[in-house]
């Protein structure tokens, strides 16, 4: 039973379609991969999931259940996490404080609890810390603790975000683009990184430019093009396939794209 | 977040130990008079600066404190409550208006957010204004009651003088300061810190954006509407005057030069202008306005983050004065 | 009593439009909200004053000459005042409150807190359709108009104009194109607080005159430069005629004093549900239903 459904999603802004009748199902466990070309609606994609964008048509069904334009805290609740395109940081945050932020969600301390800070309040506060901890250990970056996000440099911040999205406890990891920027000893680390969450539990989806993160870590993948699924299926048939190419090279006619 | 230094302890015992005292030092009506505008207004600016933690500048706070305050008073003159359960009462009330109004406007944000409340914040006022019955209209409301403490036979408090007050207006200032102080160092003050950095982000990780800007609002919303009734019991009149732009506008300034990222820096500005406005420069009316004008533009112009920032810049500043002093005296370059 | 109140909003409509799009030439170029442009409009006033009234100068001489050193002035300021604040909303507008201050203190000062009078420049007045208006108000209707119509032909048609729109548009791609954005804003600002003086100058005969006139002038500008949206300068001039036209009507067939309410309502209900303007562009963004 797939882990998540995507189900004829249909997006337009006014005239322009941006997903086009996108179907394909994600496997507890995969690691799969989303490519195209730029505008080819990967991002919007990913928006659709979560719930920043609510889609003209069609479903989205995580773990059975519906939760097609539910809001982005919700579907974040109900398991799905998110990185972002382009840097999300708390700039003015601590590395910590951001991730006992990203933990919260799971300590289950009420909007009351915290205001009145009982007892159990700092117990739970206690652990959730605790959590916090060692998952900084657990990506490489306790280290740097006690320093302000926004000093970080580009990789770790990446990390920062993989991480973050991560802490919601999240069964559903969606990652947009997160090499984006990264030299390719960063890149390994990070392929290592997403290697490892995986291993523990989590299903990725990973929208990437780079073929060579995509193919060095995606079970199967999934190629759009103008809003369209042009391709699926494993790396090697995705890689050969006739319209991916002319996607991103352009036909003959064309010359290159 | 982190535990409070030691000075800090020390420094802020210190000096509520000593407004405890004043009344005793200086029982003069005109200085307690000062002092409880400065408890009234700390509250009213503090508590703007709370809501301000998620990014919302709200400019219907003083409207709302209006609200609180024009509910004490119909509360206490017209079905003749004590003001004790009404200032409770009318916090209440505020604070529904104010999650009426906040509901509405919250689908905005930033700029926007802040003339949507301008104008909501106005539209109440204007209700005050426009219905002589029951709240007075322009003329305003005179003879509002005071507190009484009457216990037979165990307690009995006249609130004939200013000292009573005085007392009233600096324990609820007190108990008001503490409670934001415990909610931002809390998980819940993180949150509403995390919406004001990047309220995307803080979403994707399951923050409720919309549910936790309406919680700053309104427990800003409740504790202003409790100030506000006070201030009816305090001054005994209440005018729509009281509450209009000029105040508004004065809430922001005592803020932005004061500073906004700390509890404190709402107290510092307040504190400054009113000493100004009232004590040194009581004489200059004229120039009154135009020296809180200059010092807002000055500290726009020199201190973004307003007087709260000064000591983190100053004392590093000095540290490094006093390293190369010492470095010179023992003579060499460093 | 209709001509009355259509003749009313005529002129109110003038006077708003002739304030406001000053107003929304400085926000669309600096993206700096004035709270001081109604201190702009009082210094208009006070120079009519202090030439016509004081000094004897003929009306049309005080208003020229006045307008012009109110423009320089409000460079001036631009240049010293805002021009670090430039883009930024907040900050911008708070350091104009302090400005609010400064001016009105001023004010206050060289010419003193009394309501001034200024001698009429037209007496009499003339009764159009049953409606009597003096003479003073109806002049200022073709003047205002002319300025209006004037502003907005510079804009479209010069090429100072068309660089003060690039500007408000894309400031980085109207710098790349080699347009001095130091230059446009002291354009924009000298021309749209000229306009705002030229407003005080006209109204002075016939309202009072302190240095306070400015705080319920600004107050309307703001609500319909947000209600017309905040970059257009059609949706102003509409928006100015809906107050204009709106408040001679509640004022002619119900009663004035609901006038801030009905206008608060409104500019609640524009920014909740169009937060782009009548005119203004939507600003619902792809996806994203807030700002």
């Amino acid at each position: 039973m797939a882990l998540l459904e995507i189900r004829e999603i249909t997006k337009r802004f006014g005239g322009l379609t941006a997903l086009d009748q996108v179907s394909f199902d994600i496997d507890p466990g995969e690691i799969m991969g989303l490519i195209g070309p730029n505008g080819s609606g990967k991002s919007t994609l990913i928006n659709v999931i979560t719930g920043t964008y609510k889609p003209t048509d069609g479903r989205i069904v995580f773990k059975g259940r519906d939760v097609t334009g539910l809001k982005p805290h919700v579907t974040a609740r109900a398991g799905i996490g998110r990185s972002f395109q382009l840097s999300a940081l708390f700039k003015e945050f601590t590395v910590l404080d951001t991730m006992r932020l990203a933990f919260h969600l799971q300590s289950g301390v009420g909007f009351c609890g915290a205001v009145i800070n009982t007892r159990t309040t700092a117990a739970k506060e206690k652990e959730t810390d605790r959590k916090a901890m060692e998952f900084l250990e657990f990506l490489g970056i306790d280290h740097a603790r006690d320093e302000l996000t926004k000093t970080l440099p580009h990789g770790l911040e990446r990390l920062l975000g993989v991480g973050m999205a991560m802490a919601t406890g999240g069964e559903m990891l969606l990652l947009d683009e997160p090499v984006t920027g990264m030299n390719p000893t960063e890149t390994d680390e990070m392929m290592q990184m997403i290697r490892a969450i995986r291993d523990r539990g989590a299903t990725i989806l990973v929208v990437e430019h780079n073929m060579r993160v995509i193919m060095g870590l995606c079970d199967r993948i999934a190629a759009l093009n103008f809003g369209q699924k042009i391709a699926e299926g494993t790396p090697d048939h995705v890689r050969e396939h006739r319209e991916v190419i002319e996607a991103y090279l352009g036909t003959e006619e064309e010359g290159v794209a | 977040m982190a535990k409070p230094k030691k000075t800090t302890i020390i420094g802020v015992g210190v000096l509520l130990g000593f407004l405890f005292i004043l009344p005793g030092i200086t029982a003069h009506t005109a200085v307690l008079h000062i002092m409880i505008w400065i408890y009234v207004y700390s509250v009213l600016c503090g508590t703007f600066r709370f809501a301000t933690m998620t990014g919302d500048w709200s400019f219907a706070h003083v409207g709302v404190m209006a609200v609180g305050a024009y509910t004490s008073m119909l509360l206490t003159m017209k079905l003749g409550w004590s003001v004790w359960p009404s200032m409770v009462v009318s916090g209440l009330v505020a604070l529904v208006v104010a999650l009426v109004v906040y509901s509405l406007s919250l689908v905005t944000r930033a700029v926007t957010f802040f003339w949507v409340t301008w104008a909501f914040g106005e539209m109440i006022r204007q209700v005050f204004a426009r219905f002589e019955v029951p709240f007075g209209g322009h003329k305003g409301v005179p003879g509002i009651p005071g507190p009484v403490i009457s216990i037979p036979g165990i307690l009995e408090i006249g609130f004939e003088t200013q000292m009573s007050y005085y007392y009233v207006g600096l324990l609820l200032a007190i108990a008001i300061f503490v409670l934001m102080y415990l909610i931002e160092r809390s998980r819940v003050g993180l949150t509403f810190k995390s919406i004001n950095e990047n309220w995307e982000l803080a979403e994707s990780l399951g923050v409720n954006v919309f549910g936790y800007r309406l919680l700053a609002l309104g427990i800003a919303s409740f504790l202003v509407g409790v100030n506000g009734s006070f201030y009816a019991h305090w001054i005994h009149f209440l005018s729509p005057a009281d509450f209009g732009i000029a105040f508004g506008l004065l809430v922001l300034l005592y803020v932005v030069v004061g500073g906004s990222k700390t509890i404190w820096g709402p107290v510092i500005g307040v504190t400054l202008f009113i000493l100004l406005g009232r004590v040194f420069l009581s004489r200059l009316e004229e120039y009154i306005m135009a020296v809180y004008g200059l010092i807002l533009m000055v500290t726009l112009a020199f201190f973004r983050e307003g007087l709260e920032s000064l000591p983190e810049r100053i004392i590093p500043w000095l540290k490094e004065g006093f390293s190369r002093t010492r470095k010179e005296a023992r003579g060499g370059t460093s | 009593m209709l001509m009355q109140v259509l003749a009313n909003g005529l002129m109110l409509s003038l006077i708003y439009a002739l304030v406001s799009i000053g107003l929304t030439m400085i926000y669309g170029v600096m993206h700096i909200l004035n709270w001081a442009h109604g201190e702009i409009v009082m210094l208009g006033a006070m120079g009519a004053y202090f030439f016509f009234a004081a000094r004897g100068l003929p009306f049309a001489a005080s208003l020229v000459i006045t307008v012009i050193l109110v423009g320089l002035l409000s460079v001036l300021i631009e240049r010293i005042v805002f021009k670090p604040m430039r883009g930024l909303h907040l900050p911008s507008f708070i350091m104009s409150m302090g400005l609010v201050y400064v001016l009105q203190a001023f004010a206050t000062v060289t010419v003193g807190v009394q309501d001034k009078m200024l001698p009429s420049v037209l007496t009499g007045a003339v009764n159009l359709f049953g409606a009597i208006l003096p003479k003073e108000r109806v002049m200022l209707m073709p003047i205002a108009a002319a300025l209006t119509v004037g502003y907005y032909l510079f804009l479209e048609k010069t090429r100072y104009g068309r660089a003060i729109r690039a500007t408000s548009m894309d400031e980085v791609g109207a710098a790349l194109q080699g347009i001095s954005v130091d230059r446009c804003a002291a354009i924009a600002m000298g021309t749209g607080s000229a306009l705002a003086a030229a407003a005080g100058c006209l109204l002075a005969p016939i309202v009072k005159v302190n240095p306070f006139m400015g705080e319920a002038i600004v107050f309307k500008a703001f609500i319909i430069v947000f209600v017309g949206g905040r970059m257009s300068l059609v949706g102003t001039i509409l928006a100015a005629f809906l107050l204009g036209y709106t408040e001679s009507l509640v004022a002619g067939y119900w009663d004035p004093v609901w006038i801030p309410m009905i206008e608060m309502a409104v500019l609640a209900a524009v920014l909740l549900f169009r937060p782009g303007g009548l005119v203004g562009v939507e600003i619902k963004k792809l996806g994203a239903e807030r700002e």
